[in-house]
Parts: structure tokens; sequence; C-alpha cells
């Protein structure tokens, strides 16, 4: 097994030395995989109604769901939309921003 | 203004002329800040207002500000436009080369929504018919909550409103301060939208 660190961290193989060696790698990645999380922030100008609104239309969230978030973000200033890879996190900071809210994303804790 | 209603399936209001002046110059100005795009001959910042001597003239000062600053919508440097800045947030706010990046790649299609969102409201706008019926496609009910929030946002950081206390504050001004005229545009546009909301439950 000691080796199989080793062999890790060369270019990929083309094909992998054997059943050990395959099952290291698997490992490594499901590692390096770190969710993502949408943050959206409270701010003065945004109507509650509205945010509410864009939660339940973009996310098809429960009008009850986009409620919470909604609140959420009023009362503790900011709450996590949504969750996932990086690239779905950057398409949601982003339809975020289209409907002027202010969304930032982050490494999930 | 009269509040939306839907009547035989039909989308709309009632805006008097003066308010349909009001929100054509302020869409057209929000038009313009977003397809500015040549550098100020000062340079970016070189140019900017002081917030707290307004004038009288809400579409000037809007306009000379949101000129003064077309070109540095990505740039990560301290002069940037707030209005921009607040219309296309930092994504990462510890890491500017990320968010460098993010802009640099959304940029384009960030713009052009919100361009053909205000461009769609206005072409309502300019369809309003005799006594100031304005009736509002449904496929463009989102691109008016957008411009709405937009150009309220816009009005919001020229005040410098940044929390509620803010707002709270420059509710309070007297009638003379000229903050005091472009909040009551900025109450009502929120009035415009909390009621074209209230249609879509």
């Amino acid at each position: 097994m000691g080796h199989n660190g080793h062999m890790a961290s060369e270019p990929t193989p083309v094909r992998p030395a054997g059943d050990t060696a395959v099952d290291e790698r698997l490992g490594e990645q499901t590692k390096t995989v770190q969710p993502w999380v949408t943050i959206v922030w409270d701010d003065p100008v945004n109507l509650m109604s509205y945010v509410t609104h864009v939660f339940s239309t973009y996310f098809n969230y429960s009008r009850d769901r986009a409620e919470r978030l909604m609140m959420q973000v009023h009362m503790e200033g900011k709450a996590i939309v949504s969750s996932g890879v990086r690239e779905s996190m950057e398409c949601d900071v982003q339809a975020m921003h289209s409907y002027g809210l202010w969304a930032t994303l982050d490494r999930a804790d | 203004m009269r509040a939306f209603r839907r009547r035989r399936g039909e989308l709309s209001c009632q805006f008097e002329d003066a308010e349909l002046d009001l929100l054509g110059g302020l869409l057209s100005q929000l038009i313009e800040l977003l397809l500015s795009d040549l550098p100020g001959p000062n340079g970016p910042g070189t140019q900017r207002l002081p917030v707290a001597a307004p004038s009288d003239d809400v579409f000037a000062q809007l306009e000379h500000e949101m000129n003064a600053y077309g070109d540095e919508i990505f740039d990560d440097e301290p002069s940037i436009d707030p209005v921009l800045h607040r219309l296309f947030p930092d994504p990462y706010p510890d890491d500017p080369a990320a968010s460098h990046d993010f802009h640099r790649f959304t940029r384009a299609a960030q713009l052009d929504d919100k361009v053909v969102a205000a461009r769609a409201m206005l072409a309502d706008l300019r369809s309003v018919r005799d006594g100031g019926y304005c009736s509002v496609p449904e496929q463009h009910t989102m691109a008016w909550l957008k411009t709405l929030t937009n150009v309220r946002l816009a009005l919001a950081v020229r005040m410098e409103i940044s929390d509620a206390d803010d707002s709270e504050r420059i509710a309070e001004l007297p009638e003379d301060d000229p903050r005091s005229w472009i909040f009551s545009i900025y109450e009502w546009l929120g009035w415009v939208q909390e009621s074209l909301l209230a249609t879509q439950d």
C-alpha cells in the first residue's frame, strides 16, 4: 500500500497497475471534491416580497421555504440558498446578481 | 399611478404623464450606464462628484455619475463606480483573482440581461395608450421586476443607503434637501414593484 500514494502523484497512468491503485485514486478524487454554497446577503433596497419571489421562481422552492430563507437573510444578515459543485454555484450567483440580489459563493464548512 | 391589476387576463396599470417621463428617463440612464464601455478621458474615479452636494436635477446627476465610470466595471481598483459595483458584485469577496475571472466570463451575459430587461420595460412604457394605461405582457413581468430593482439599487447607492438606518435617516430629511426628492422616487419605484409583485402570487 505504501507505494500507492507515490503512484497517485504521477501523471495519469495509461492504465492502473492493479485494483489497489484504482481504489486509491478514487479515494483521492473524492477528497478533492469540495461542495460550495451560494450565500445571499441582506441589503436595505430589495423588498422582502421580491426576495421571496426570486427564491421561489429561480430555485423553484416552495413559498414556505422561500419565505423562511428570505426571513433568514433579513434577520441574520445572510443565508445559504443553495449548495453544490462550484460551477453550479457560480451559475446561481450569476442568476442572483441578475435579479439584483447581493450574492457570493464560498466553500461549505 | 394606479396599481397593477389583471383585467380579462391582461396585466396593466395606469401612469401619469410625469411618471412616464420619469421612468423613461431613469431607464434610459440605466441602459446608457450599462452600455457605456469607453474609458473616461481622465481615467477612473477622477470625475466622481461629491455625494454630499447633489444638484436638483437627478437625471443630470445620474448621467454625469454613471457616465464617469463606464469602463471600470471589472477593475479591482477602489475607484470603481459604486453603482456598477453594486449591480455586479464580487462573487468571491476574499479572492480578487477569482472574482476577476468570474466577471470576465460572465460580464457580457450579465450586461445583456440587464439591458434586455430595461429595454423590454421601456418598450411597454412607450406603448402606453390614452389615459396612461400601460399593459405588461406576462413574459415581461420579470424584466420589470429586475429593472425596477436595478434602478432602485442605483438610486440607493446615489443616496449612500447601505443599511436600514441610512434609509430612515434619509426619510427624515427636510423636503428641500435634494436627496429627499430622490428618496421619494426610490420609494415610489418600490411601490410600483410591490404592486406588480402582488399580481404574481
